[in-house]
């Protein structure tokens, strides 16, 4: 899974926001807040790490058992696409 | 957000030093330590920031100490600007790439060049960016910039140096000049700035290879704009914060950028704002530079915000070091040309009347009607008087000489 570039990663004050720029700030310019597993999801996928891969990591990461890893992982990937957000 | 006249005496010593430890910890996104403020205080802490153009640098610095009656308005702000700043920036490099498809290679100076000096590069906001493009071929520059929907006045090469593109929610500062009209001393500007056309190198930024003069000229033509500024009406701490970052990421030819500066009599200011990108912001000092006290050079930029612009007031103040007799007659003459200034003055912000200079007289009533209409809103004459009198002592604190600023 690729990110859209469209999508401008940032921490702010703590917070984190994906920042609309190009065709997709035209259509909708708002930051979108990301909780932190989602945060952390989107720099995974930036660094181009594999949805198997994310999963495995995020279990250590989190301290999660590997279903519930993978679960989160792939629900999230699908909002992505969903929104156009990831491809 | 409070009123910034209200504030403006209230900026005592300790908010001053928690604002300046804020700036230099947040460009390192660093915290600092509690300053434990009143609310009041945080209020004015975070509008100084607001007037200073970098709040979302203190913010970063600051956000987990803030009162929970003001944190959700300034992360707020702080969000919009930093967001604004990323999608100013992306329009920006793509009308530049549409420029290069053109055979148009604008050179690039402040803004995004100063930008990517700091780690959180949309934390450091730009109103506008600046650009240089020889006359011989700003027209060719202009129709593009038009067919691209950008809106601007025809470009007036006989009094103006630039022309202003606003546009896909940007503006850009088109400049046939690269030093500003206000400056004296024309024919070593012109040499100067064939020298840096003739220096001028690529760099890249998010893949878009923009032209950017050598990193000696562009310090050289930071300090000359910051000493611009510091005539008129003031210069921000921004402003001191972009030289200290330029000087921590390039190397300088320190005596290159002295030698220069002494041409244009700014060699003591350029000592003063180095000495706090030193103490403030972690610059080295340059060697064989004499240090010169910055203390009322920190406090007049603190009280003046983004390029001393903070009040009515001290805008109008700007006519009597600028305007007038400044430096050697600050009372009735210098109010009287304050109201009346020369026709090269006039010329800068009403183009019309170098076109026509019969309509000087005309000018003059338009500026008379629009001072009072800001004296309507709150502005005060008296005020203007006093902050223009204690900004000529200040100019001449800095020797920034008389015949550096044309009158």
């Amino acid at each position: 899974m690729k990110a859209n570039k469209d999508y401008k990663y940032r921490e702010i004050a703590g917070e984190h926001y994906l920042i609309p720029v190009g065709v997709a700030a035209e259509k909708t310019p708002a930051p979108i807040q990301l909780s932190e597993t989602a945060a952390w999801i989107w720099r995974q996928i930036e660094k181009g790490v594999s949805d198997q891969e994310m999963a495995e990591e995020m279990t250590l990461e989190y301290e999660v058992d590997p279903a519930r890893a993978r679960a989160a992982v792939e629900q999230f990937l699908i909002r992505l696409r969903e929104q156009g957000l990831a491809e | 957000m409070a009123q910034k006249s209200k504030n403006k005496s209230r900026i005592s010593d300790h908010i001053a030093t928690v604002f300046m430890h804020a700036v230099s910890a947040g460009i390192g996104r660093n915290t600092i330590d509690d300053p434990e403020f009143s609310i009041d205080e945080w209020q004015i802490l975070l509008d100084l920031s607001v007037e200073q153009g970098l709040l979302p640098i203190v913010f970063e610095a600051v956000y987990s100490l803030v009162p929970k009656e003001l944190e959700p308005l300034y992360r707020e702000s702080s969000i919009k600007f930093i967001a604004n700043q990323a999608q100013r920036t992306d329009v920006f490099l793509r009308i530049y790439r549409e420029l290069q498809k053109e055979g148009i290679v604008p050179l690039v100076v402040k803004g995004i060049l100063c930008r990517e000096t700091y780690e959180l590069s949309d934390w450091r906001i730009s109103t506008d960016e600046d650009i240089y493009i020889p006359q011989e071929e700003f027209m060719r520059f202009h129709e593009a910039m038009c067919r691209m929907g950008f809106h601007s006045s025809s470009p007036n090469f006989r009094s103006e140096h630039e022309t202003v593109y606003k546009g896909g929610g940007i503006v850009i500062e088109g400049h046939w000049k690269l030093f500003p009209q206000e400056m004296n001393r024309w024919e070593y500007m012109d040499a100067q700035t064939a020298g840096i056309m003739q220096r001028a190198r690529y760099t890249d930024i998010d893949g878009t290879k923009i032209l950017t003069p050598e990193p000696t000229d562009h310090m050289i033509y930071l300090l000359l704009h910051a000493m611009k500024h510091f005539s008129l009406a003031g210069v921000g701490i921004r402003q001191i914060c972009d030289i200290a970052r330029w000087a921590q990421t390039y190397t300088i030819d320190w005596n290159q950028v002295r030698n220069t500066i002494d041409c244009f009599g700014g060699v003591c200011f350029a000592s003063a704002v180095l000495n706090v990108a030193n103490k403030h912001f972690g610059m080295e000092f340059p060697e064989g530079w004499e240090r010169v006290d910055s203390t009322n050079l920190i406090r007049d930029s603190l009280e003046g915000g983004t390029f001393g612009h903070s009040t009515e007031d001290r805008l109008h103040s700007a006519l009597i070091t600028f305007g007038g007799e400044g430096q050697k007659d600050i009372g009735r003459r210098a109010v009287l040309r304050s109201l009346f200034p020369g026709r090269r003055v006039m010329e800068i912000n009403y183009p019309w009347v170098s076109r026509s200079p019969a309509l000087l007289p005309v000018g003059w009533c338009v500026r008379l009607i629009r001072y009072a209409r800001s004296v309507r809103k709150g502005a005060s004459p008296i005020r203007s008087l006093q902050i223009g009198r204690q900004r000529v002592k200040l100019l001449q604190e800095y020797d920034v000489l008389a015949d550096t600023i044309e009158r």
